[in-house]
C-alpha cells in the first residue's frame, strides 16, 4: 500500500479525548467540558450498541467466479441481505478468512468488499478484489464481515463459514511480437481446408443450386450435363494448428538445475506451465488451432480447437497439474506425419525430438526473454522470480 | 449519497461553527471577521474551480511564524495564555483548511475543531457560545458518522488502487455499494444517534455523583458579583439621580403562590430597595442610624432563613408569596414587594436584616445575583419608630405645610389620642401627596439640573417645594416626607423599583433602570406604615413606560434564557443535583406507592367479594403465578408457530391450518434451534440437505442425525407422508441433544 491512511485511529483517539477533558472538567470545574465528557459517554454507548446492531439480521453468501488468474485480480462478490424491519447497515467490510494453504494462495494486498449501505429488507452486491499467487484448486473456507460504524471505535466481526472452491489458471503473460510470428506454422504446416462446408476457395462438393447462390458458384458444364442447375460448394478454411507440448515427464529432483542457479526446479517447472498457458492464450487470440500434450501426466487428449471453452480446458488441465504427483517417465511420443507447427516446452533444457526436426524448443529458464512486460509490476514479478506454486 | 462531497460541506460546517464559536468565546470580533473571511474563503479557492491549495511547506512556515508570535506573546502575558493558544489554533485551523482535501486533513480539522471548542468552553460561559456548543456537537456527531463512511469509502478505493491499478480501475469498482435511500437512511441514523447521544449525555450529566468531582460549577461563579453603585442607599437631590429612561435591565422577578404556581398581580409591582428617613442637609437622604442591622447572618446556600421569627406564622398563609430574584447585577439591596420574612440564595453569602426599617442588604462586597424572598403582600409593617429620631426642619416648608392642612380644614398639630393621631395622620399624608400631584408641580427628567446649587442658597427641598416645582421622583418624595416631618409625622423616604411589565412568555416581571423609582411611607401608628407615592401617576415608570418593542421582547428572552444556561446548566453542582434528586425521586416514588396502594385494595376487595379469607391472598398468588406462566408460554409458543410458518413461506395461514403446520413441521425449527444454540448456524442460502452434507466436516453424528430430520422435513414438506411419526422424531432430537452435549 502507498500509504497509509490515518497514523491515529479512532479508538486511541477517543481515550486520548477522555484523558484530557476529563481531568480538565475535574479540576477547571467547568461543566460545558463535564457535558462534552458525557457526549463521549454516550458516544461510546451508542458505538456498543450500534455496531451489534449493523451486524444483526445480515445473510452473507460469497459468489465465486468460474476461474481467475495467477497475478490478475480475482473479483469475489458477496451477496448482503438485510433480514431487519427497520434498522439499515451501514460501512460493513467483507473479507475472506484464509487459513493454511489458502493463506499463501493470495497475496497479501488486497481490496476488501465495502458496502455502504444496505437498507433494511435489501440486498446488494459488495466486490472484494484479491490476486491469486497459485495455480490450481484453492479452498475458501469462510470470510468474515466487520463493522465499525457508526464511530469506529468499537470494531465487531462475525465470520460465516462457506465451504467453496475456485480454480485459479497458470500466470498468462503476453508474449512478444517475435515469438508468435516465429511459432504460427507457414507452408505445410500453415493454412489448410477442414472436412466441412464453408466459405473458402477450395472444391467441397457439388449440390442442388438454392435462392442465393451466387452465378459464379453454378457449375455450368455440369448442369448442362445435368439439365439442371448444380451450384458447387466450397470447403471451409481451417486456421493453422499448433501442438504445445509441456514435457513434464522429467521428475522434479531429476532436472539439470545447477546449484548456483537462482531457479529451484520446482520454480522452472511452474515457469514452463506459465509459458504453456501463455501460448495457449496467444496461439488461441491469433485465430489459431491448439492442443497441448503433457507428458508425464495423463491428461487427456482434447484435439485441436480454437474456442473459447477449448482454451478453458486446456487451462483447466494446466490449473491442475500436481507437480507432487508421480510422473510418467519415458519418450515423448508426438505425431510424426501431424500437419501442424510443434512447440515443446521443458522445464529445464531442451530434448529434441529426433523425429521432428521442424519444432521449436522453449525452457522454462527463457520466459523472462519471450514476453513483454506490460507493467512494471509484472515485469519485477517475471524479472525477480517470484514463486509460483501450485496449491 | 454523494458521500465525499456531504462529508466535505458538513465538516467545512463543522470547523467554521468551532472557528466562530472560539472567537466568540473570546469576544474578539475582528478575529471573527477576518478568521470568518478566511475560512469561507478556503471554500471558495481549494473546493471551487480553481482548486488551489496550500503546498505543505508553506503551510508549516506560516504555523511556525504563528507560533513564534504566539510564544512572545504568551511570554509577554503569561496570565493570557489561553486566548493566545486558541487564537494560534484558530489560525492552525485555517491553514489546515487551505491544504489539500485528504482523509488526515479531513481528521486533522475535525480535532482541531475539537480543540477550538475545549479551548472556548474554558474561556467562555456565554449563551451564545452554550448555542454554538450544543449545534457544532449536533454537527460533529453527524460528521462523525459521515467520517466513517468516508474513511471506508477512501481506503476501500486505496486498496483496489493497489491490487488493481489505478489505470484499470473500472468505473463501477471505485464507486460504493449502496443500496435504495442510503441518504434517507442515513438521515433517520443520524437523528436517532444524536437522540440517544443527548438523552444519554443528558443523564451522565444529571446523574453522575457530583460529590465525586469536587465543586464543577465554579465555572459559573456568576451566582455572587460585587456590588455596584446602580442602587444606592441613599438619595442625593443636588449631586445625581438613579431616576433615568434607560431601558437596560436591571432584574426579574417571577411571583409564585403558596400553591407553587406563577402568580401576576393585579396591580403594579413595586419592589421596596433602602429606607431613608434621615435628611442631612444639601439634599441628602440616608438611612437614619436607626437603620442599624439587627440581625446579621450567613446565608447558607440553598436553605431558608427567616428573618423574623415573630412574622414565621404568615409563611402559612395563602397570600404567601415567593419572589424569585435574577439581577443583572449584584446590588447592596436586596429587593422585595413587602415586609421580607424569610430568604434563600444559591450560593453563601451574609446578609443583613433591620426589624426597623423592614430593609435587606449585602453585609460583604459580594451580593447574590440569584435569590428567593417569601413575604406576604401589603403595608409594610415593622418595630415602631422610636420617640426621638432625625426628622427634617424647615421652617418654610413648615409653613406650607401647616397651610395645606389648614386648606383642607385639618387640625395643624397631630391630636394626641393614638386612634385620632392615626386618622390625622392618614388625612395629612393623603393631603400633601395631593398637593403634589395637584399639578402645580411639574415632573421634569432634565439632567441638566442635577449638580446645580438651588437659588441664594436655599434649601433644595425647599426650592422644589416653594420656588422651582420642577423635578422627578426623588424631589416629589422629599418634598412630601420633609412635610410630614415639619407637622412631626414619622415619614421616610423608599428607594425601589415599580413595574407592571411582565413577559407572558417567561412568566416573570423585567425591571428595567426607567422603573426606578421613589416614594414614601408614612407611619400611622407605631409600626404601621402606609405607602404614599407623591409623584404624579402619569409620570411614575409606570405612566412614563411606553410600548415594548419587539427587539427589547427578543433581548429579555435572551438574557432569561442566559440566566437559566448559567444557573441551572453551567451552576449545576451538588446542591443542584440534590434538590433535583428530590423534585423526582418522591414523584417517582409516589407514583409507585400510589401504584402499589391500588393492587392491595384491589386484591383486598376480591378477596373480600369471594370470601376466601387470608388464604385467598395465596390463592392469588398461584393463579397470577399461573397466568404469568401462562402467557409466557402462549409468548413462546407463538413466536414458534411463526417462526415455523415463516419457514415453509406460509406467514398468513391462520387458525387450525396454522397449528397443523406447526404440530408437523416444528420439529424442524426445535432441531436448527439446538444447532443453533450449539454454534451451527444454518446459512440461509443452503438448502438443508447441502448443509446436513456439510456438517460431516464437523460430527458425523450431527450430520448423519440432521440428515435424518432433514428427510422427514422434506417428506412431510412436500407431501410423500402426511405427517412424521412423533416418537421417532423425539427420539432422534432427543439424540441430537446427546450428541451436541457431548460436544460442549
Amino acid at each position: 500500500m502507498g500509504r497509509k491512511l490515518l497514523p491515529v485511529n479512532a479508538p486511541v483517539t477517543f481515550l486520548l479525548l477522555v484523558f484530557l477533558l476529563a481531568p480538565a472538567a475535574m479540576l477547571q470545574g467547568n461543566n460545558i467540558l463535564f457535558w462534552l465528557l458525557a457526549v463521549l459517554a454516550g458516544i461510546l454507548v451508542v458505538a456498543l450498541v450500534g455496531s451489534s446492531w449493523m451486524l444483526r439480521g445480515l445473510e452473507l453468501k460469497r459468489q465465486l467466479p468460474l476461474h481467475g488468474n495467477v497475478g490478475e485480480p480475482l473479483v469475489i462478490r458477496y451477496q448482503v441481505m438485510r433480514q431487519r424491519r427497520w434498522v439499515p447497515a451501514f460501512g460493513l467490510f467483507i473479507d475472506e478468512v484464509f487459513s493454511g494453504a489458502g493463506s499463501k494462495a493470495f497475496d497479501s494486498s488486497r481490496s476488501r468488499a465495502w458496502i455502504l449501505h444496505v437498507g433494511p429488507g435489501e440486498t446488494v452486491h459488495g466486490e472484494a478484489v484479491y490476486t491469486p499467487l497459485q495455480r490450481g484448486r484453492v479452498e475458501l473456507t469462510g470470510f468474515s464481515v466487520r463493522t465499525s460504524f457508526p464511530f469506529g471505535m468499537i470494531r465487531r466481526s462475525r465470520r460465516l463459514s462457506q465451504l467453496q472452491h475456485v480454480l485459479v489458471y497458470p500466470r498468462v503473460h503476453e508474449l512478444q511480437h517475435r515469438v508468435m510470428e516465429a511459432l504460427v506454422p507457414r507452408g505445410p504446416d500453415g493454412l489448410r481446408t477442414a472436412r466441412r462446408r464453408g466459405g473458402g476457395d477450395d472444391y467441397f462438393g457439388i449440390r442442388q443450386i438454392r435462392t442465393g447462390d451466387s452465378v459464379r458458384d453454378i457449375a455450368w458444364k455440369l448442369s448442362a450435363h445435368r439439365n439442371d442447375l448444380v451450384a458447387i460448394d466450397r470447403a471451409r478454411p481451417s486456421p493453422p494448428r499448433v501442438r504445445i507440448v509441456l514435457d513434464l515427464s522429467t521428475p522434479t529432483d531429476q532436472l539439470q538445475v545447477g546449484s548456483d542457479e537462482s531457479f529451484s526446479p520446482r520454480e522452472l517447472e511452474e515457469r514452463a506451465i506459465t509459458l504453456a498457458a501463455s501460448l495457449v492464450k496467444a496461439v488461441t487470440a491469433a485465430q489459431l488451432e491448439v492442443d497441448l500434450s503433457v507428458p508425464g501426466f495423463s491428461a487427456p487428449q482434447l484435439g485441436f480447437r480454437g474456442h473459447a471453452f477449448h482454451v478453458h480446458r486446456l487451462m483447466t488441465l494446466l490449473a491442475g497439474l500436481d507437480l507432487d504427483a508421480p510422473r510418467r517417465t519415458g519418450q515423448v511420443h508426438v505425431p510424426t506425419m501431424e500437419p501442424a507447427g510443434l512447440v515443446v516446452i521443458s522445464p529445464d533444457r531442451i530434448r529434441p525430438l529426433s523425429h521432428r526436426p521442424d519444432a521449436w524448443y522453449l525452457t522454462g529458464r527463457q520466459l523472462a526473454d519471450l514476453v513483454v512486460a506490460p507493467s512494471p509490476k509484472a515485469a519485477a514479478d517475471v524479472q525477480q522470480d517470484k514463486p509460483e506454486v501450485a496449491a | 449519497m454523494n458521500l465525499a462531497r456531504l462529508e466535505s460541506r458538513m465538516c467545512f460546517a463543522l470547523v467554521f461553527t468551532a472557528i466562530v464559536a472560539h472567537c466568540i468565546a473570546q469576544h474578539a470580533l475582528l478575529l471573527v471577521l477576518v478568521s470568518g473571511m478566511l475560512a469561507v474563503g478556503s471554500r471558495y479557492v481549494c473546493e471551487g474551480p480553481r482548486g488551489l491549495t496550500l503546498p505543505r511547506p508553506v503551510s508549516l512556515l506560516l504555523t511556525a511564524i504563528v507560533m513564534v508570535i504566539t510564544a512572545i506573546n504568551i511570554i509577554a502575558e503569561p496570565g493570557n495564555a489561553m486566548p493566545w493558544i486558541g487564537t494560534f489554533v484558530v489560525w492552525l485551523t485555517i491553514f489546515k483548511l487551505y491544504e489539500e482535501r485528504s482523509v488526515e486533513n479531513e481528521a486533522e480539522r475535525l480535532i482541531l475543531s475539537l480543540l477550538l471548542m475545549v479551548l472556548a468552553a474554558l474561556l467562555s460561559i456565554d449563551l451564545l457560545f452554550g448555542i454554538l456548543l450544543v449545534a457544532w456537537t449536533g454537527m460533529g456527531i453527524t460528521v462523525l458518522l459521515l467520517f466513517q463512511l468516508y474513511h471506508g469509502q477512501e481506503l476501500v478505493l486505496l486498496e483496489r488502487r493497489t491490487v488493481v491499478g489505478a489505470g484499470d480501475l473500472e468505473p463501477s469498482m471505485s464507486k460504493p455499494v449502496s443500496g435504495l435511500g442510503a441518504r434517507r437512511d442515513f438521515r433517520r441514523m443520524s437523528v436517532l444517534v444524536l437522540l440517544a447521544i443527548l438523552i444519554m449525555s443528558g443523564l451522565f450529566f444529571v446523574g453522575f455523583p457530583r460529590a465525586w468531582t469536587g465543586g464543577l460549577a465554579r465555572a459559573a461563579t456568576g451566582r455572587t458579583g460585587e456590588t455596584v453603585p446602580g442602587h444606592t442607599s441613599r438619595v442625593d437631590l443636588v449631586g445625581g439621580t438613579r431616576i433615568n429612561n434607560s431601558l437596560l435591565e436591571v432584574l426579574s422577578v417571577t411571583l409564585e403562590n403558596s400553591a407553587g404556581d406563577i402568580v401576576q398581580l393585579a396591580e403594579p409591582l413595586r419592589l421596596r430597595g433602602s429606607t431613608l428617613d434621615h435628611y442631612s442637609g444639601g439634599g441628602l437622604w440616608v438611612p437614619s442610624e436607626l437603620a442599624r442591622a439587627d440581625w446579621r447572618n450567613d446565608i447558607e446556600a440553598g436553605r431558608w432563613h427567616t428573618l423574623q421569627t415573630t412574622r414565621e406564622f404568615e409563611l402559612e398563609s395563602d397570600r404567601m408569596l415567593t419572589q424569585r430574584f435574577d439581577l443583572a447585577v449584584a446590588l447592596e439591596d436586596l429587593f422585595s414587594i413587602s415586609v421580607p420574612i424569610s430568604i434563600r440564595a444559591p450560593v453563601d453569602v451574609e446578609l443583613e436584616y433591620n426589624s426597623y426599617t423592614q430593609v435587606l442588604q449585602a453585609a460583604g462586597p459580594l451580593a447574590p445575583l440569584q435569590y428567593e424572598i417569601r413575604a406576604v403582600p401589603g403595608q409594610p409593617q415593622g418595630l415602631p419608630a422610636p420617640l426621638t429620631w432625625n426628622r427634617y426642619r424647615n421652617e418654610e416648608v413648615a409653613t406650607e405645610a401647616r397651610r395645606l392642612l389648614a386648606e383642607a380644614g385639618l387640625p395643624t398639630r397631630r391630636p394626641r389620642t393614638p386612634a385620632e393621631a392615626s386618622a390625622w395622620n392618614r388625612d395629612a399624608s393623603e393631603v400633601f401627596r395631593q398637593a403634589l400631584v395637584s399639578g402645580r408641580y411639574r415632573y421634569s427628567l432634565d439632567l441638566t439640573r442635577i449638580g446645580r446649587e438651588p437659588v441664594g442658597g436655599m434649601d433644595p427641598v425647599e426650592y422644589f417645594l416653594l420656588v422651582d416645582r420642577v423635578g422627578h421622583c426623588e424631589y416629589f418624595a422629599a418634598a412630601f416626607v420633609s412635610m410630614c416631618h415639619t407637622v412631626d409625622i414619622h415619614a421616610r423616604m423608599v428607594t425601589g423599583f415599580v413595574t407592571d411589565r411582565y413577559d407572558e412568555l417567561t412568566n416573570r416581571y423585567i425591571v428595567l433602570e426607567a422603573d426606578a423609582h421613589a416614594w414614601g411611607e408614612v407611619e400611622l401608628s407605631p409600626g404601621d406604615w402606609l405607602t404614599v407615592d407623591p409623584t404624579p401617576a402619569a409620570f411614575t415608570p409606570i405612566g412614563r413606560s411606553e410600548a415594548t418593542t419587539l427587539s427589547q421582547r427578543l433581548q429579555w428572552i435572551y438574557r432569561w434564557a442566559e440566566g437559566a444556561w448559567r444557573t441551572s446548566f453551567l451552576g449545576f453542582d451538588e446542591g443542584s443535583q440534590a434538590t433535583a434528586m428530590a423534585t423526582w425521586l418522591p414523584w417517582w416514588s409516589k407514583a409507585a406507592s400510589a401504584v402499589f396502594q391500588w393492587a392491595k385494595e384491589s386484591l383486598v376487595t376480591m378477596n373480600l367479594a369471594f370470601g376466601f379469607g387470608g388464604v385467598g391472598y395465596i390463592w392469588f398468588g398461584i393463579v397470577l403465578l399461573i397466568i404469568a406462566m401462562g402467557l409466557l408460554v402462549w409468548r413462546r409458543t407463538l413466536r414458534h408457530r411463526r417462526n415455523v410458518l415463516e419457514l415453509v413461506a406460509r406467514p398468513g395461514a391462520t387458525g387450525r391450518e396454522a397449528r397443523s403446520i406447526e404440530r408437523d413441521l416444528g420439529f424442524y425449527v426445535d432441531m436448527l434451534k439446538r444447532l443453533d444454540a450449539s454454534g451451527f448456524q444454518k446459512p440461509a442460502w443452503q438448502p438443508p440437505r447441502d448443509w446436513a452434507d456439510s456438517l460431516e466436516q464437523e460430527s458425523d453424528a450431527i450430520s448423519r442425525l440432521v440428515g435424518r430430520l432433514v428427510g422427514r422435513f422434506y417428506d412431510i414438506r412436500f407431501g410423500a407422508c402426511a405427517t412424521g411419526d412423533a416418537d421417532e422424531i423425539q427420539e432422534e432430537l432427543r439424540m441430537l441433544d446427546e450428541v451436541l452435549e457431548g460436544r460442549r
